[in-house]
Formats: structure tokens, sequence, C-alpha cells
């Protein structure tokens, strides 16, 4: 591998192991990416819980997080979002998402690029900081990779009659999600196909409920399909999980049905048109 | 009832419910013919603070339908303030009372077609009026938000009560410090304003009153957003005292506060007192050396920076701050070092009576811990001097022969190192003070004592 050899000339990599001879002959796994941001940001998101399982496939990369059984939240990243992406098969692995945000943050906010490399089981993903702005400097982390076991699948059913699907401007729902009384245990979500259309009501907090309503036709929703009214209600500090990844998306999904399992979406942008995604599923709370 | 009003008015009203939440807890909504009236009283029942929007601000304004035409209620201020909290966004807002009147609703339609609606549960059919009312005060003081800003800002955030003496001719403003506090960390602040800077002032009768701050200051966050004229009026010490807000006939505030009552032990009556003796003392050296001596433990960083804050003061607008500086050149306010010397207002009772050995003894040990401490030495206090007060004396004769009316008596004579040291000499002063578990082992060798 060109880069690290070139560390290891200046004496930087001592360890002889990790140079590649042939073009990541040996790597189960090699991704490249130019800009760091969008994705430190994600892996921030993800931060809620500890361990986060990384998988990688030809479809691209995915690291899922779980907190408790009943929130649990996905980052895809399509193999086009990357400079360089090469995966022999089908690798996962568990990963201190803790540690690996912080390697990240490493040259705080200058723009770096990365390159992630990963040998195969047992091997610790290694990652390769390099600033933009700065030749002389870079960095090499090893991280432990760890065994964990297979998050739970949860979906939607896409023929569902009562799915709804609404899709939203990612800056407005987090004004309305930051407006919410933070006083409040649980929130309650009404998406309906007739009026109001897009509803969330705070419970629990004394002497006094709230709710915020935002028409369909409203600029900031994007797309609006609604085929049967939905209520149901999650505990407003697993939504507050969602606070990160909702601040650095652009656009927003949120889908739930009948179930009243909530499932969100958040994209994120970076400069050019390429998108991260971050999936959140949420339980609802029991009607009692 | 309902009223409705746009997104401006909105934001005035939010910024009237942010102010009275700094005075209580609970807000007392009142609609009748004129307009709608919020109301909050403070904890301890020492300050009301009223502000009354006139019907013309209103889109919509329809009573309630029942009989009495008047309707009341008391309201948790915690969820009122949640309800009108962030106002950017909004463009019209409804209020109304639902559900058999138990809830009163807030609906604020924002930009982007959103609705937000808060339901606050009504605590109780309940309101309250002020036993008194504003009539012809004595003294009526009117002046610009700006300046009462500026003489708020001027104090520490931590002060709790802020002392007002009017006369016909000045304005000063001072912290209060209660009689017997007696602590080496406090700061003495005055601000002196002269009445030229007040829109109007008419002082009929000379008049010293303490109030409490923060509830000013809440209303004063209230003038600001309106950036309207604040009128103060009040008469003698102990009576209500009124602050009153208005702008373009559509909004009226009142604020009532109680004032410090003269026979409470306050500084205000001590001051009065302190006043006559100390001004028969007025030789302006001799005060400010008794100044810098009654505070031994201020270092000079400290003076330092009271001195900053005085000439940052009086270069923001033409307020002087009589503070170190200003007392020097300003024998009118000699009075100010009775306020520092905060063991000479113990009373009487709780000297300890000694007989002169021990007295000299405790004395000795008073003044080794004393100048154990970082105090500035004479040679400093007299260089500081120096240089912040130049022609004291001469200025101070000058002063004399102009303020005929009050000539002081002359001062005691105090040596050099005396004064430096002045609460260990003073007749109060409680040797047990600086270390109240001292013991003395042997007596004092030391002959110069």
């Amino acid at each position: 591998m060109y880069h690290s050899k070139k560390l290891h000339e200046k004496g930087i990599i001592r360890n002889r192991k990790m140079l590649t001879q042939s073009q990541y002959g040996d790597y189960k796994f090699v991704g490249h990416l130019d800009h760091i941001k969008t994705f430190h940001a994600c892996i921030k998101s993800l931060c809620f819980g500890e361990n986060g399982t990384v998988t990688f496939s030809e479809e691209g990369l995915r690291i899922t997080v779980e907190q408790g059984k009943s929130i649990q939240a996905t980052l895809f990243m399509d193999p086009k979002f990357f400079a360089e992406y090469h995966v022999k098969d089908l690798t996962s692995f568990g990963l201190k998402l803790n540690v690996f945000a912080e390697c990240l943050s490493l040259f705080g906010v200058m723009d770096c690029s990365v390159k992630m490399l990963y040998k195969g089981d047992g091997a610790p993903l290694i990652v390769l900081l390099e600033p933009h702005n700065d030749d002389d400097v870079s960095t090499e982390c090893a991280i432990k990779t760890l065994h964990v076991d297979e998050p739970i699948e949860y979906e939607l059913d896409e023929n569902s009659a009562s799915l709804n699907v609404i899709f939203m401007r990612g800056p407005d729902l987090f004004n309305i999600f930051n407006e919410l009384d933070k006083a409040a245990e649980e929130l309650e979500f009404t998406l309906s196909p007739q009026r109001p259309h897009f509803k969330i009501a705070t419970v629990g907090v004394v002497q006094a409920e709230s709710t915020v309503e935002v028409a369909k036709s409203s600029d900031m929703i994007l797309l609006f399909n609604c085929r049967d009214t939905t209520v149901a209600r999650y505990k407003s500090q697993q939504l507050r999980l969602m606070n990160k990844a909702l601040q650095a998306a652009t656009k927003v999904a949120i889908k739930t049905d009948a179930s009243g399992l909530l499932e969100m979406h958040f994209m994120m942008q970076s400069g050019d048109a390429e998108e991260i995604y971050v999936q959140f599923f949420l339980t609802p709370l029991l009607d009692i | 009832m309902k009223c409705t009003f746009e997104g401006s008015n909105a934001r005035v009203i939010a910024k009237a419910i942010q102010s009275l939440s700094k005075v209580g807890k609970e807000l007392y909504v009142e609609v009748d013919q004129n307009g709608l009236l919020l109301r909050a009283i403070n904890a301890t029942h020492s300050a009301v603070g009223s502000i009354r929007f006139k019907r013309s601000m209103f889109e919509t304004f329809n009573l309630p339908r029942t009989g009495n035409a008047d309707f009341y209620c008391k309201i948790s201020m915690k969820p009122c303030l949640a309800a009108f909290r962030s106002m950017k966004q909004v463009e019209h807002c409804e209020l109304s009372i639902t559900d058999n009147q138990t809830k009163f609703q807030v609906k604020l339609r924002c930009k982007l077609e959103t609705v937000r609606q808060s339901v606050i549960a009504i605590l109780d059919e309940q309101n309250i009026t002020a036993g008194v009312l504003p009539d012809h005060s004595a003294n009526v003081i009117r002046g610009e938000y700006k300046l009462f800003m500026e003489i708020s800002n001027s104090f520490n955030a931590a002060e709790e009560e802020l002392t007002l003496e009017a006369k016909s001719d000045s304005l000063a403003a001072k912290n209060y410090i209660e009689g017997a506090r007696v602590s080496d960390r406090f700061m003495r602040s005055q601000l002196k304003l002269k009445p030229n800077e007040f829109t109007s002032y008419n002082v009929t009768q000379d008049t010293v009153i303490t109030f409490c701050l923060k509830e000013f200051r809440a209303f004063l966050l209230f003038a600001e957003s309106l950036s309207a004229d604040m009128t103060l009026e009040f008469d003698e010490p102990g009576s209500p005292f009124f602050l009153k807000i208005k702008k373009h006939d559509d909004i009226e505030c009142l604020l009532i506060m109680s004032t410090l009552s003269p026979d409470d032990v306050s500084f205000s009556e001590d001051y009065c007192q302190r006043e006559l003796t100390v001004q028969d003392a007025a030789s302006p050296v001799n005060v400010s050396k008794k100044r810098k001596g009654s505070a031994p433990t201020e270092q000079i960083e400290h003076k330092r920076r009271l001195a900053d804050d005085t000439t940052l003061s009086t270069t923001s607008t033409d307020l002087a701050l009589f503070q170190y500086n200003g007392l020097r050149t300003t024998p009118t306010n000699i009075s100010e070092p009775s306020s520092v010397q905060p063991a000479r207002l113990l009373p009487e009772g709780d000297t300890v009576d000694v007989d002169d050995d021990e007295e000299a003894l405790i004395l000795a040990a008073a003044v080794a811990v004393e100048s154990s401490q970082t105090m500035p030495t004479a040679n400093e206090l007299l260089s500081y001097n120096s240089q912040e007060a130049p022609p004291m004396t001469v200025l101070a004769v000058q002063e004399d022969g102009s303020d005929e009316d009050c000539v002081p008596q002359s001062p005691e004579h105090r040596d050099n190192v005396r004064a430096i040291f002045s609460r260990c000499f003073q007749k109060t002063y409680v040797p047990r003070e600086p270390s109240p578990s001292s013991q003395m082992y042997a007596p004092n060798s030391d002959t110069e004592d």
C-alpha cells in the first residue's frame, strides 16, 4: 500500500505487517473517504450505544447500534460514497463506537481524508487519518474488533394498509423537536390523511399539554403519503437519542403503520450529491 | 373568552410573561372591557407586577359570554413560559378559555403552516388586587430605560437590594448593605446622577428608599424590549414604590414594591446618622484614609478594579460612579465611609469590656493578624492616593467654602498608622472578631504597644 509504505520509509510505522505489497491483497475491506466531516457526524449520532455491529458487503457499509431492544439505529453508506471501496466477502464485526468516533476526531475540525482497513477475523480495524492542509502529519489508529450477536431485524410491512410515509426537511423538523416541552416524558405522534396531518403531542407534563401540528401542504413537507390514521406514543428520552442525527440531516423520512413501530430515515448530504443514511427504529409504548 | 392578535404583539406578550415569571410562580390573567391584564405576585407578597394590554392590541376580543363581564383566573407560570418560549416563527396567536372555563388555551400559528397549541390547566379562579394605588407620590422620576439599565448594570448581579437616595438636586443609587453584615469582602458602590439625566425629575422631599432589585430588573427587561420610558414614584421609606412603563397607550405596566421600613435595622438610618458626624469630620484626605483603613483586607488590585469600573461608567455616559475617586473629589458625598465600617454598626452591647492591658494585648494580636494578610503597606497606600486623587486638600478647602450649609466639625485626629488599622482602634471594635477562638497564653512582651 502506497500510503503506509511512505509512512514506513519515514519510520512512522515500524510494523512491517501493516504494509501491503500488492493492492490490498490481504485485506477483507479497504475503504477510502476524501472528507471525513459527514461520516464523523453520522458516527457521532450512533454513539448512544456502546457497541456497534459493522458489516461490509458489496452493497456498502452498515453500522448498527442498539439500546435495550427498543431503539435501533443503522448507518448505511453506499460504495459510491467512498473514493475507494474494496471488499472481499461479507464480513461483520463489533466495534466500540465511542472509540471509533474519538479516533475520527483526532484532528479536531480540520478536514481529513480517512482510510479504513480490515484484515479479517480478530484483526483490528485500522484507521488512517490525513489532514488535507498538512502533509507532514497523519495518524494511524488500530481499534480492537469484537464478536457480537446479530442485531434484531425490524421491518415495516411495505404493503400494509396503514403504512404512512412523510418526507420532511431536516432543519425544520429539528426546530419542531427542539421546541417541544423538555419536561414531557412521552410524545404522541399522530399521522393522518385528514387534519391534523402530522401532530406531536407532549404527555406527562403537570398542568399542561401542548401539541404541534404541521399541515401536509406546508413547505417543510416534501412528500406526504398517509393511508390511515396512526397514533402511537414513544419515550421522549429515546426520541432525543435521534437528535444528533436529526441535527445533521438534510431530509428526514418518517414511516409508521398501525403497529406503531416508528422508522425514521435521516439523510446526510455532504458537498457532493452522495448521501449517508441513518435509519432509526423505535418501538412504541404500549397503550394501557 | 377569546382574543386573537398577530405575531409581533404575541412576541410582546411573550416578553411580558417572561418578565412576570421573574416576579412570581403563578400568572393571574384577567380579562375585562379594557383588555387583557397579566399579573404576578412574588412569594413574600412584597412585589406585585401587572401588565395591561389594551383592546387596541388585539384583532378580535370577545369577553366571556357569562353574566359577569370580567373573567379572571390563576395559572401556573411554568407551562405558560414553555408555551411562549420560541416566538420567532409565530405569525398569529389566539388565547381562549375552553373546557367549561377550566383550561387556558394558547394557539400559536407559525410559519410553514405549523400550529402550536398549549392547554394549561386553570389552578384557581382567583385574582389579586393591590391595596395601594399610585396616586400622587411626592417624588416622580422619569427616564429612558437605558438610564435605568445603566444604573442596574452598575451593580453586582448578586446584589439583592438597591438604595435610592433622592434629593431635589441629585439622585444617588447605592447597593444596600444590611446594618449588621460584617464582612471584609463586601463592596460598596454608589452611582450619582444629576436631574438633567432624566426626562423629568421631580423630587419634592428628600428620601432614602431601599427596594428589591430582582423585580426591578425583571421589569427593566420588559421596558427594554419595548424601548419605553420608565417612571419611578415613591414617598418616604416604608411606603410603596411604583414603577410604571407605558407604551403608546397600548401597554401599561405597574410594578408595586414594598420598600424597607425605616424602623428596621437598615443602612439608610445608620447612614443618615453617620452622615452628620462624618460630614462634620469632612476633611476628604482623612476620609479617604479612613476608608482605606476600614477595609484592610482589600487589596490594591481590588481597588484598581474598582477604579476601572469608575472610569468605565463615567466614559459610557455622563453618569458619575462615586467610588474612591468620586469620594475625594466631591465632599458632598463624604457620608460614604460610614458604610464601609461595619464593625461600628455593631450594637454597643456586643463589645467586650476589657481592661487596658488586655485590650492592648488583643489589639497587638489583631494587628499582627491583619498585617499578615496581604494588604497594602502605608507607602503603597500613599502612592496610590497620590496617583488617584491629586489635589485633594485644595479641593476640599474650596468645597468647604462653597458648602457652608453643612460645615462639618473638625475630625478626630488620627495619625497615619492608626488610620491604616483604624478598625482595630474603633471604640466598638470587637476584638474577638478576627479569630474568635484565639486564646492568650502569655502576656505581651512587646513594650512598644
